[in-house]
């Protein structure tokens, strides 16, 4: 079976109440999906577990067949926080996953600048993080995550801490690069507009269970106008409903 | 506060000149005054009298504070990296720093002699500890994000530590340096005190003997003199060469 499969995972830290609980989930390939709920309700670990950063108490993921045990190969991961390295320039964070194990070759560093571009931010490729503002930051964060070209991409609240011009700037942004690169992309978020705005699929978490689940059958390219529609609308209010806990008609 | 240097002289004058002032009233032997302590302050360095001193407590300081300060980063390294030995070596390192450094010194002029080597031994065992600590604090403080980031890239733990935890934590690394270089300082100049021929330190005693307390002053400026151009060495690295680890490229801006 090709793609991502949760399998009955199961978690807790040391001692403390289950975090997550019997969780079945399937993510295809080339598909966009949105993790929503509250804060602490386990989504953060859902995504460490599914990424291979964190090992499920029990149960377990599969990818491709093979059980899931270490941080996938593949994959890019955007953090809360950008993550940047202050002493390194704009370009050299792109590189760093490169630049980690051996030295970058032209076509890479002319492919980090590609990407900086895509991002809007070629023009500072050579300031270092702290000259940025957090928009910027986290378009870096982003690039430096498609580097390698990943077949996956896990972000964990990226646009959280920004204002809201700037998050929908990012959304765009995103989803033309995932377009671009055909990437399986799992994304969490407290934010129902911007769930709907970017995913294939929406689930909602509770108390470390998958309580619902959306396909947003909206079409893409997304545009700003899709978010003032009516399915948008109605779409927001089935998954806060979902978050509230009010049972689906 | 652009005004600070010019205030930062003005205070150094006014200074000065109650130093002058109250001198003025004392014996030289108790309080020589600044008219009395400069000229002879500049015409034994004209001749020549303090260089072979300075030197002696240049090569001291530096030796000591280039051992105490390799051995205490590289012990803080390990001690942040491996929790056991952490927990093994803690209380010993904290034993041996509760123990006064200066009470060790003629213990160590016993065991190494009236030498170069007690003092640098003594001066290294200084810097030792503000480096270890600061080291050791470093690496337990990296941010745990950067941390999982290094995961996702399937660094080795020596790669984490050379691209993550260094780096980060140079600031801190560098502030335990800022301390343990002035008290480099310290560390030969009290070697000195209890046994020595030549050296700053040897020179206060020295002079003490022979009641000559202008010629203190005078040793007592250069010391001071010493340790500031030594701080402002440091800062300089820091300024210049160090800068991108700690102030992320803001000078370059």
């Amino acid at each position: 079976m090709s793609g991502l499969v949760i399998d009955s995972i199961s978690h807790r830290y040391d001692g403390s109440k289950m975090i997550l609980q019997q969780v079945n989930y399937q993510v295809g390939d080339g598909e966009f999906h949105c993790l929503v709920g509250r804060s602490g309700c386990g989504k953060t670990t859902f995504l460490k577990i599914v990424s291979g950063l964190l090992e499920a108490e029990t149960g377990q993921v599969l990818l491709d067949g093979q059980q899931v045990k270490k941080p996938l190969e593949n994959a890019g991961f955007v953090f809360q926080s950008p993550t940047l390295l202050e002493w390194k320039t704009v370009l050299e964070n792109v590189l760093f996953p490169i630049e980690l194990k051996r030295k970058s070759t032209k076509e890479e560093q002319e492919r980090a600048k590609a990407l900086l571009a895509l991002m809007k931010i070629e023009q500072h490729m050579h300031s270092f993080p702290q000259q940025l503002s957090g928009g910027q930051q986290s378009r870096v964060a982003i690039a430096r995550a498609l580097i390698k070209n990943p077949r996956y991409l896990f972000l964990d609240e990226p646009f959280a801490a920004l204002d809201a011009i700037t998050r929908e700037e990012l959304q765009d942004d995103l989803l033309a690069l995932c377009a671009h690169h055909q990437m399986t992309v799992l994304f969490i978020t407290h934010d129902i507009a911007e769930a709907i705005y970017v995913a294939d699929h929406v689930l909602v978490m509770e108390e470390g269970k998958i309580v619902h689940t959306e396909t947003i059958d909206m079409p893409k390219p997304r545009t700003v106008e899709m978010r003032y529609s009516s399915r948008f609308n109605e779409l927001g209010f089935v998954l806060r409903q979902a978050l509230e806990g009010v049972p689906s008609a | 506060m652009k005004w600070a240097p010019i205030f930062s002289i003005f205070t150094f004058i006014g200074l000065v000149a109650l130093w002058e002032l109250v001198a003025h009233s004392l014996s030289e032997l108790v309080l020589p005054a600044p008219s009395v302590v400069f000229p002879l302050l500049w015409t034994e360095l004209k001749t020549g009298y303090f260089t072979p001193h300075l030197i002696q407590t240049g090569i001291e300081v530096l030796a000591g504070l280039f051992i105490g300060s390799l051995f205490g980063f590289l012990l803080g390294v390990l001690m942040g990296e491996f929790p056991w030995l952490r927990n093994l070596l803690a209380p010993y390192v904290i034993a041996s720093q509760a123990v006064p450094k200066l009470a060790l010194a003629p213990l160590f002029v016993l065991w190494f002699g009236f030498g170069m080597t007690s003092k640098i031994v003594i001066t290294a065992l200084i810097c030792f500890f503000p480096l270890l600590e600061n080291t050791m604090s470093a690496m337990r403080q990296i941010d745990r994000e950067k941390k999982n980031l290094f995961r996702v890239l399937h660094a080795t733990r020596f790669e984490t530590l050379i691209h993550l935890k260094i780096p980060e934590g140079l600031p801190s690394i560098m502030s335990g340096f800022r301390v343990a270089v002035v008290l480099a300082l310290v560390g030969a100049v009290v070697g000195e005190f209890i046994g020595a021929n030549k050296g700053l330190g040897a020179m206060i005693i020295a002079s003490q003997g022979m009641m000559d307390t202008p010629l203190m002053f005078a040793v007592l400026i250069l010391l001071t003199v010493y340790g500031m151009l030594l701080y402002g060495i440091v800062i300089l690295i820091e300024k210049f060469v160090l800068a991108k680890y700690l102030y992320g490229g803001e000078r370059k801006s």
